[in-house]
């Protein structure tokens, strides 16, 4: 072996692994923060939202609206005379970062509960150390899917209508309309088909005679064409998107563009405004289900919901994402005032197990019980009249699926 | 491998810094919540580590490993839900990602850089398809829980999610930095890197690159699959999410950061992926801006990444704290006696034979019916102008005919030669040198000759330090080439195909590029190497050193033997004279009328690089319409000087002046042409370069075209490429021309060609100045310098040595020695020709 640069080269690395190892070590070992469980004065959760990446739309508009509510309620003394502090982390929509901040969230701030945060697999991530070592709660979480509820898993609340449930509402609504054959567009991944599958047997529940078929459409695919033209020959009377907004939109101005004009039906991520904004007069009439109420209904509840938002995030969009955050938050904040004594996170989950009747105002009255942890079923009709998301009647709970 | 002290101690600092972190861990030193980051830090190292090192060894970016991560993490998932052990788990993925790895390095090898990042990217979109339609493992875009895993090995069980995972993951971190270390210095490595930086050239030492490089690619991939067992059981849930592209660019990004290639680097990248959220949330900026910026300021500031970086400044530190080490040794040290003479050529048995070999690419026939007999004692020189087919000869005796078509037969030592690849040539006992010394230039000098072997023994190693000491390389052995001047790293050349000691060594152009002290050497190498009893086959176009060395001389033109000889006889063949000598002795003279006025005249210039002194106190006079020789060995500053007078170098001492406008042209060495261009283009940068445009470009063109021989004229939009060497010379000429420059100055312009093609262009210089051109022109031959020009000036050292009139009988003996060995006295001036006219 000759001597070496490459020698001192390696030993000044060596040095340096050392040093890391050291300076993490340390460095982490001075970061615990004193703050517990149910404190007097403050209620402090948090949240992990993409705020970053390509689903950042989703976290930013939600963030919006639920800090425009905690500001709002802080501002009028708190819960229960406690200020709510939400701690927000982006997780960039990835598990990793998740558990990270998770675990952050959990053992450095001392949350009580998780609100209001982003993510079905993100979320799932985090569960083992969340829920089931730290028995934390995660309530009101933007996603999730029929398994989180079957059977109830312990501090886990949420606010969101299935999307199975969705499927189902659309489907009477387009049997109601009189559809005898209807054609859903759906997605190609699991979870677009999941849903998809789910229009048949209800439709078929409200009427034997209606005809279902389905059309897959490879992800994110932008052109249309020759999806129309399979729509067409299928000669069906009603279509049921279940895609993506920018999908649908697509979808959308491709039909008109081939003078295709039939009655349809979306689920609720394609009831958005960046829908109208892609699709433009191409959107008129499109009919969809939603979680919350249209953010331009003449409502109080979804007035408060505008004037907060003009208030405490201005410059922020009031749409229907911004809705969600506001209506997570207001659920949460509604159980949180039931709580006699510290708010810790047993007094939560707690408080939300005998959540009977929650009314936000701006989404169906939530309802929870120890053995059905998930708040709601129904949705809000929405349709697109002069460019604008509009509320047709109450919210509306489809039969039940089997 | 030898397990040195200092190696095992390297070595071993993985598992200790491992143990250190593991008793932080579980003295409760890391709070809980930093536990998981700290375990996934040690699995993004080992992810970070085999892309840097296929990165750094065998120069492979791949994308491809979020797909390898993955394939590891539901290797883990689909376990867990099957009741597979922990061992089936990990050797399942392992061997999943090397025979992907291996598929991918091997189908990846003859792609270039660029497309063998695209057929990873290829691999990784495949495989997140996959995992997104296979939903009845994967869960599709669900996800899938790892719950457990069992070991059969006595290490428990592990829950997905649990604190046994994130020791685990450390620990085996240490394990995989523990092993990095040594295949560091191993031959593995030199041989991945010898690939890389030149697979020719590594294949002519057995090394077959698309062999290393999937053999890499299965090691990193293997590596980057166990990585994603850990990370499954780590975070007890496995969805596609974080296997995007998105996370493949990080890795890169990472790596990148760290330093490509080093150890502690990955160990850096791997702690920076880690960490980089919180330290954008620190900072308030989105992690994209954040990873963005980081980035940037990296490729800016340090470009090598932080650990070279702090690595080169505790060099630094260290060698300003320790005395100057020794330059290299340019004398002829050498210890061993000069050997004697073989008396007894031309008798010993016969070694190589070749009958009929033709050589066709397409239609172009390179090599005809060429035939020829070597000895076992014999050195044979193969002469011929440029184009002859020499090169293509020594291309069939290594191997290295790409895809022309071979035919005829050739007899190796009794076994046939032309079926076997060039890689198992080496074997066969056939070494060879490259014209431009085809260095590794990311390997050490040492580790150049090392790498022929593929396990390194400290036998091997001393063998390599006296092979190293017998050409003068001993002291630079730990240097890398492109630290050496030329004339070393043809040593170094030499020295890797002497390794192993072949029957035959096969040497392009040894010559070329030397000064005369190093030819002298290199003659005395190749003697000796002779003496030993290795065959020689040597090509040149530097015939006096050639035939001293030579027993036999073989003849080529146009493919095919046209002569044969002694170094005596081979030259009074009038077919091998005429061809390969074209017109000697009826040169054009120049001019007879030189002007008096100067066109530039330097006083005082002195010029240094870093430390190093090129040129010192020249003083110089360059009068209009003269040709101006500058004579001087390799390295005695004559391209410095052409900068200079040029005025595209500014002399770092001393002072340019020119007699009012004075326009001037330079054809640097080597030509530099725009090879991807055609010959007019070539000729229309150089005009717009000298703000030519237009109607007067056009003009320009014209004129210039018309200086050139008929055969380029004729090819204009043909690419500069395609042309031959002097061909070559001529567009260069051309395109100092195209300017109207004042001053012609061109740079070595027979470097490389034959001596009929030298003439030619030398022919065409001398009919510049006829127009009344002022040319310089620097030139390594004494001789050629004294035939062509009005004035010549030796340069030696950096220094004006000699300077006089071709004419002047005394100045011929005076320059000589001025050329080497820097004249009688200082800067001598052959009498009655020292004028210094004043600039006007």
């Amino acid at each position: 072996m000759f001597p070496t640069k490459r020698n001192s080269r390696r030993a000044l690395g060596a040095m340096a692994v050392l040093a890391a190892v050291a300076l993490t070590a340390s460095a982490c070992a001075g970061q615990d923060s004193a703050a517990a469980g149910g404190s007097s004065s403050e209620i402090h959760i948090g949240a992990w939202l993409p705020l970053t990446g390509a689903t950042a739309t989703y976290g930013v508009g939600e963030k919006a609206g639920a800090d425009a509510y905690f500001k709002m309620v802080n501002a009028q003394g708190g819960v229960n005379g406690r200020k709510i502090t939400w701690t927000v982390k982006d997780n960039a929509a990835d598990p990793q970062q998740t558990v990270q901040i998770a675990r952050e969230l959990v053992g450095q701030d001392k949350v009580v509960a998780i609100v209001n945060a982003n993510g079905t697999s993100q979320a799932e991530a985090a569960f083992p150390f969340v829920l089931n070592q730290s028995k934390v709660p995660v309530v009101n979480e933007v996603g999730g899917t029929e398994s989180w509820y079957k059977p109830p898993r312990a501090g886990l609340f949420g606010t969101q209508t299935l999307y199975e449930d969705q499927a189902a509402a659309i489907a009477a609504w387009a049997v109601q309309d009189g559809a005898k054959k209807i054609l859903v567009v759906h997605s190609d991944p699991a979870a677009f088909v999941n849903v998809a599958k789910q229009v048949e047997p209800v439709a078929k529940k409200l009427d034997p005679s209606v005809e279902v078929d389905r059309l897959p459409v490879k992800y994110q695919t932008t052109d249309y064409t020759p999806v129309i033209s399979k729509v067409k020959a299928a000669k069906t009377q009603a279509v049921v998107l279940i895609l993506t907004s920018p999908e649908a939109a697509a979808f959308l101005k491709e039909a008109k563009l081939q003078g295709l004009s039939l009655p349809t039906y979306a689920y609720a991520p394609v009831a958005a405004e960046s829908t109208v904004a892609l699709a433009k007069d191409a959107a008129e009439d499109l009919k969809a289900v939603q979680l919350v109420k249209a953010p331009s209904d003449d409502d109080p509840a979804v007035k408060e919901f505008r004037t907060a938002m003009a208030t405490y995030e201005p410059g922020q969009d009031a749409g229907f994402l911004a809705l969600w955050g506001w209506s997570n938050a207001k659920v949460f904040a509604e159980i949180a005032k039931t709580i006699k004594g510290p708010v810790t996170s047993k007094a939560i989950t707690e408080a939300y197990g005998k959540a009977s009747s929650v009314d936000p105002g701006v989404s169906p009255v939530m309802r929870f019980s120890a053995s059905d942890h998930l708040g709601t079923r129904s949705v809000q009709r929405v349709v697109v009249k002069n460019g604008v998301w509009t509320s047709v009647g109450d919210f509306y709970t489809p039969p039940p699926r089997d | 491998m030898v397990f040195n002290r200092s190696l095992l101690a390297r070595a071993a600092l993985g598992p200790a810094a491992g143990a250190v972190l593991i008793a932080f861990m579980a003295s409760g030193a890391i709070p809980a919540y930093q536990m998981y980051s700290v375990g996934l830090a040690a699995v993004y190292t080992i992810v970070v580590l085999s892309v840097g090192l296929l990165a750094g060894w065998s120069g492979i970016w791949s994308v491809g490993h979020p797909a390898f991560f993955a394939i590891g993490a539901y290797f883990a998932a689909y376990g867990s839900g099957h009741g597979w052990t922990l061992e089936t788990v990990v050797l399942g993925a392992v061997a999943a990602g090397a025979a992907l790895g291996a598929f991918l390095g091997y189908a990846g090898a003859r792609f270039s850089v660029l497309y063998i990042a695209l057929l990873t990217l290829a691999f990784t979109t495949v495989t997140l398809e996959l995992i997104n339609r296979w939903s009845s493992v994967t869960g599709g875009d669900q996800g899938v829980p790892v719950v457990r895993l069992r070991s059969v090995l006595g290490l428990g069980t592990l829950a997905g999610g649990g604190t046994e995972t994130q020791y685990l993951a450390v620990g085996a971190a240490a394990v995989v930095l523990a092993l990095a270390v040594p295949a560091a210095s191993s031959g593995l490595r030199m041989r991945l890197v010898a690939a890389k930086s030149h697979p020719l050239a590594a294949r002519t030492i057995g090394i077959a690159p698309e062999a290393q490089s999937a053999l890499s690619f299965a090691v990193s991939g293997a590596c980057t699959c166990f990585a994603g067992v850990l990370l499954g059981l780590l975070t007890g849930f496995v969805s596609p999410d974080p296997f995007s592209l998105t996370f493949g660019i990080s890795l890169i990004a990472a790596c990148v950061l760290g330093g490509v290639g080093t150890i502690v680097g990955a160990v850096t990248g791997g702690i920076y992926l880690t960490w980089n959220p919180s330290l954008s949330s620190a900072v308030g900026l989105p992690q994209p801006v954040v990873q963005g910026l980081v980035l940037i300021a990296v490729l800016l500031f340090l470009p090598g990444g932080v650990v070279p970086f702090l690595g080169g400044l505790a060099d630094r530190v260290r060698r300003r704290s320790s005395a100057q080490r020794m330059s290299p040794s340019e004398e002829l040290t050498d210890p061993m006696p000069p050997p004697t003479p073989s008396e007894t050529v031309g008798d010993g048995p016969e070694l190589l034979r070749l009958e009929h070999v033709s050589v066709s690419y397409g239609g172009l026939k390179a090599l005809e019916d060429a035939s020829l007999t070597l000895r076992r004692n014999e050195i044979l020189a193969l002469i011929g102008p440029n184009g002859a087919g020499k090169t293509t000869l020594l291309n069939v005796l290594s191997g290295l005919t790409g895809n022309g078509r071979v035919s005829g037969t050739a007899d190796f030592a009794g076994q046939p030669l032309l079926g076997a690849r060039a890689t198992a040539r080496r074997r066969l006992g056939i070494g060879r040198t490259f014209q431009h010394a085809e260095v590794f230039s990311e390997l050490t000098v040492a580790e150049n000759v090392l790498c022929t072997r593929r396990r390194i023994t400290a036998g091997h190693r001393a063998d390599v330090t006296r092979l190293l000491r017998s050409v003068g390389l001993a002291e630079v052995a730990e240097r890398r080439p492109k630290e050496l001047p030329f004339g070393l790293q043809k040593r170094l050349d030499l020295a890797r195909a002497m390794a192993e000691r072949p029957e035959l060594l096969i040497l392009d152009e040894p010559f070329g590029g030397l000064d005369a002290g190093e030819r002298a050497l290199l003659a005395r190498h190749i003697r000796r190497l002779h003496a030993d009893g290795t065959a020689v086959v040597i090509i040149d176009h530097v015939l006096d050193d050639l035939f001293a060395v030579a027993h036999r001389v073989l003849a080529f033109d146009f493919g095919r033997t046209i002569g044969e000889g002694t170094p005596d006889t081979v030259l009074k063949d009038p077919k091998v004279r005429s061809s390969y000598l074209g017109t000697v002795g009826t040169r054009t003279r120049p001019p007879e009328h030189v002007g008096g006025r100067s066109m530039i005249r330097l006083r005082g210039v002195g010029h240094t690089y870093g430390g190093v002194v090129a040129l010192r106190d020249v003083d110089l006079d360059v009068r209009q319409g003269a040709v101006l020789g500058i004579a001087g060995a390799n390295g005695a500053g004559k391209s410095t000087l052409a900068g200079i007078l040029h005025g595209s170098l500014e002399p770092a001492r001393g002072e340019r002046e020119s007699g009012g406008v004075v326009r001037t042209g330079l054809a640097p060495e080597g030509r530099a042409l725009f090879r991807t261009l055609s010959l007019r283009e070539n000729l229309e940068v150089a005009a717009y370069a000298a703000g030519i445009t237009g109607g007067a470009l056009r003009e320009r063109l014209e004129e210039t075209v018309e200086w050139l021989p008929a055969r380029l004229r004729d090819r204009m939009s043909a690419s500069a490429g395609g042309l031959s060497g002097g061909e070559q010379q001529m567009l260069a000429v051309a395109r100092a021309l195209i300017g109207a420059p004042d001053v012609l100055i061109v740079d070595e312009p027979a470097l490389g060609l034959a001596p009929a093609l030298v003439d030619e262009v030398y022919d065409r210089l001398t009919k510049l100045a006829h127009e009344g051109l002022t040319v310089v022109l620097l030139e390594q031959l004494l001789s050629r310098a004294l035939s062509v020009c009005h004035e010549v000036v030796v340069l030696h050292e950096g220094v004006v040595a000699a300077q006089g009139r071709p004419g002047d009988p005394e100045f011929a003996a005076l320059a000589e020695a001025a050329y080497f060995g820097g004249g009688l006295g200082a800067a001598p001036t052959a009498a009655g020709n020292a004028r210094t006219p004043s600039v006007n």
